[in-house]
């Protein structure tokens, strides 16, 4: 299986760009390529070096973009974040995503933080959640950028008719790769531009060959492109299939009630393709705690300051702990170490470098 | 700095690391790693193939599937006979993970004092690198000596498991236990965890009993049929013990032990995901039952050695040792119960002489 959310960072907000580049170098690009046509056709000839100019600005407004879609529209709120909430919806890939914009082939879900209800209002949850509130709560990193905020809410019908509140979430984004191949194709073949502008600049090369040079560089992009797009669909049927897969359920949306707790950790970003809200993107890991915490952290009253007290030392805390582990370097060491190099039972299938004696029996 | 003042700073870096990404080959090394992903998606399609014929997507409604790349299963662990005889390897009832302290100090199972406050100590296992298992209850059960009886609980403990090779890991866990009446006891920890990556695992016993050896070492213990059904019991005995781990210099890869085995790579047993990649030809060549038989000069007799049980009946069983005459030492038998191929338990009897 590919490991897709490797390919994808946040910036820090003194990195952050925004799509200025993208834009600025796409604008020029196609300007200088303007240019050079127009000289061409009124001069009769090419003018040297303005077409291998546009080609390169070209190549380098591609990386750009492709910079932007793999985290540098992702402002950096918290590198492995770890967060324990209710599924209250689970968007299928490409669900609410049409033409150009399914190149994002994310499977994205909203939680309710624990052990917060769906009937609290957004401020209700904040107030009473000085751990988790954070979330969902606008940052001054993306504030002092000028990035709006207005928060991701889900609508569970029942409530919404009786008391009027829209349930606030934590929107997740588990990654798919294919942002990342199309992008790669795209990169490469961006090369061509600036060769293709070269053919064209050559005096004894007519129009016709330079056509030719064109068509046939944006055919083999465009099949490219094509083959990575369908090839890295996420959301693969054999998923369902797949033992080592998981299955997460969401919240019933006429009630609020039920759905999976799940511990999610990744990188807690502000994303500025979206409206404005935080979320973790992209998720690098899920666990399931459904049958594991106690059933007054996923109720449906209102969580008060206690409850989020107690919830935070018996819940988020150590599971928050644990789940961090593998990441801690020396952890990692450990686990290259040949004595944990088992996978049955180290006594079945372990090994040994010292001759320590066993216990006495 | 405003974002566009950055992103004009940051242009000529651009073109340096274009400019690298060229002259550094990375770019073939990217399209090397969509084909590479590419066939291996390939492949796991054709594997999970044979599994999804003919079944319809199981997913309910308001579910969905992630896959197996970010969703993380924890899988708690013990030396677990049950799983371990299904797939095919000889095991000993001498739980290497199971281990009785009095006042500290750690004492045999086989010679417990009546009305004595004991502590078990289970050691548990994570196989997970990812997935840890906070606040896992532990339950323990004892029932007298023997295959089948009837379990007693003696109390759960909950215990926080961090993944394989954290500190805490592997875990242990304690349970004060008094015991009851004379007599001999089996030990039982069962670890119970819902998104288990395998829950095959998390069944231990602890049934030994030690005999002097006084020509011969007689072992009697009951056999019980749990179950609504009548079943044809068969007992057999090995000599199995834990053999001594490998170096890790010598252990070979999981490709040259199939190679080398070819008739111990059982291909039909289902492997949870969790031991994909566990080298399991090696183990069961290494734990094979036929490689640990009674040895020459010691005899071993079981009474019945066959026999059919009713529901819910329990029948004794005898079991007569004779060591040769010039052994001096102690010497492990284990004594299994099985009804068909699946295990219903079994004892390991300990013979002693001179010591």
């Amino acid at each position: 299986m590919a490991n897709c959310e490797q390919h994808y960072h946040c910036v820090t907000p003194e990195n952050f760009t925004g799509l200025n580049n993208v834009i600025a170098l796409g604008i020029i690009s196609g300007v200088l390529t303007i240019i050079a046509i127009v000289a061409a056709v009124i001069l009769g000839g090419a003018i040297p070096g303005v077409g291998v100019v546009a080609g390169f600005l070209f190549v380098a407004a591609i990386f750009e973009l492709c910079d932007y879609l793999s985290g540098g529209k992702l402002i950096c709120l918290g590198d492995n974040s770890c967060t324990i909430g209710r599924i209250m919806e689970l968007i299928p890939v490409g669900a609410d995503k049409s033409g150009f914009e399914e190149m994002d082939d994310d499977f994205t879900f909203n939680i309710l933080l624990s052990p917060h209800s769906p009937i609290e209002t957004k401020n209700e949850q904040v107030a009473s959640d000085p751990f988790q509130g954070k979330f969902i709560t606008e940052q001054s990193a993306s504030r002092d950028l000028g990035q709006p905020y207005v928060g991701e809410s889900v609508t569970i019908t029942d409530i919404y008719n009786s008391l009027g509140v829209k349930t606030e979430v934590f929107h997740c984004e588990v990654k798919g790769c294919r942002v990342h191949d199309v992008c790669t194709v795209l990169k490469i073949m961006s090369f061509g531009a600036p060769i293709v502008a070269a053919i064209c600049s050559i005096p004894l090369i007519g129009w016709v060959v330079c056509l030719i040079a064109a068509a046939i560089w944006l055919a083999i992009t465009a099949a490219a492109v094509a083959i990575a797009w369908n090839a890295t669909h996420n959301g693969d049927i054999n998923d369902v299939y797949d033992p080592a897969a998981g299955e997460l359920t969401a919240a019933d949306p006429d009630t609020g009630e039920g759905g999976d707790v799940v511990l999610v950790r990744g990188d807690w970003a502000y994303d500025e393709g979206h409206d404005g809200w935080n979320e973790m993107h992209p998720v690098r890991s899920v666990q399931k705690l459904t049958d594991v915490i106690a059933p007054r952290y996923r109720a449906m009253s209102k969580a008060d300051v206690l409850l989020v007290d107690e919830f935070k030392k018996e819940v988020l805390d150590p599971w928050c702990f644990y789940a961090g582990q593998p990441d801690d370097p020396d952890v990692k060491r450990e686990q290259d170490e040949p004595e944990n190099d088992w996978d049955i039972h180290p006594d079945i299938d372990g090994c040994d470098d010292e001759d320590e004696p066993g216990p006495i029996k | 700095m405003s974002p566009l003042l950055k992103a004009i700073l940051k242009f000529p870096l651009r073109l340096l690391l274009i400019l690298l990404y060229i002259l550094l080959l990375r770019w073939v090394g990217d399209l090397v790693d969509i084909i590479r992903r590419l066939l291996e998606k390939q492949r796991r399609n054709k594997r999970l193939h044979d599994d999804r014929r003919g079944r319809p997507l199981h997913c309910r409604p308001r579910c969905a599937v992630v896959p197996p790349v970010v969703y993380r299963r924890a899988d708690p662990l013990l030396y677990s006979q049950a799983y371990l005889m299904e797939q095919g390897l000889a095991v000993t009832w001498n739980n290497p993970d199971i281990q009785l302290f009095e006042n500290g100090v750690p004492v045999s199972s086989s010679t417990l004092k009546p009305g004595t406050a004991y502590e078990i100590d289970a050691q548990i296992w994570n196989n997970s690198l990812d997935a840890p298992a906070v606040g896992m209850p532990v339950e323990f059960e004892f029932q007298s000596f023997g295959v089948g009886a009837t379990l007693t609980p003696i109390g759960t403990q909950v215990v926080d498991l961090p993944v394989k090779g954290a500190p805490g890991h592997p875990a242990h866990v304690r349970q004060t236990w008094v015991t009851p009446n004379v007599g001999h006891y089996c030990l039982k920890v069962r670890l119970v965890w819902a998104d288990d990556a395998n829950p095959k695992n998390n069944i231990g016993q602890e049934n030994t009993n030690v005999v002097a050896a006084t020509s011969p070492a007689v072992f009697t213990f009951p056999v019980r049929n749990d179950d609504t059904i009548r079943k044809q019991i068969r007992m057999a005995a090995d000599a199995y013990q834990i053999p001594r781990k490998l170096d890790c210099d010598d252990k070979p890869g999981k490709d040259r032990s199939d190679r080398a085995h070819p008739k111990h790579r059982k291909r039909g047993t289902f492997i949870p995901p969790s031991e994909k990649d566990a080298d399991w030809t090696l183990a069961r060549v290494r734990h094979d039952p036929a490689a640990f038989p009674i040895p020459l000069g010691w005899t071993v007799v079981i009474d019945p050695q066959a026999f059919v049980l009713g529901a819910g009946n329990a029948q004794n069983v005898t079991v007569s040792i004779t060591p040769p005459a010039d052994f001096r030492g102690e010497k492990p038998f284990n004594v299994n119960a099985f009804y068909g191929d699946e295990l219903l338990g079994g004892v390991t009897l300990i013979v002693t002489k001179g010591v």
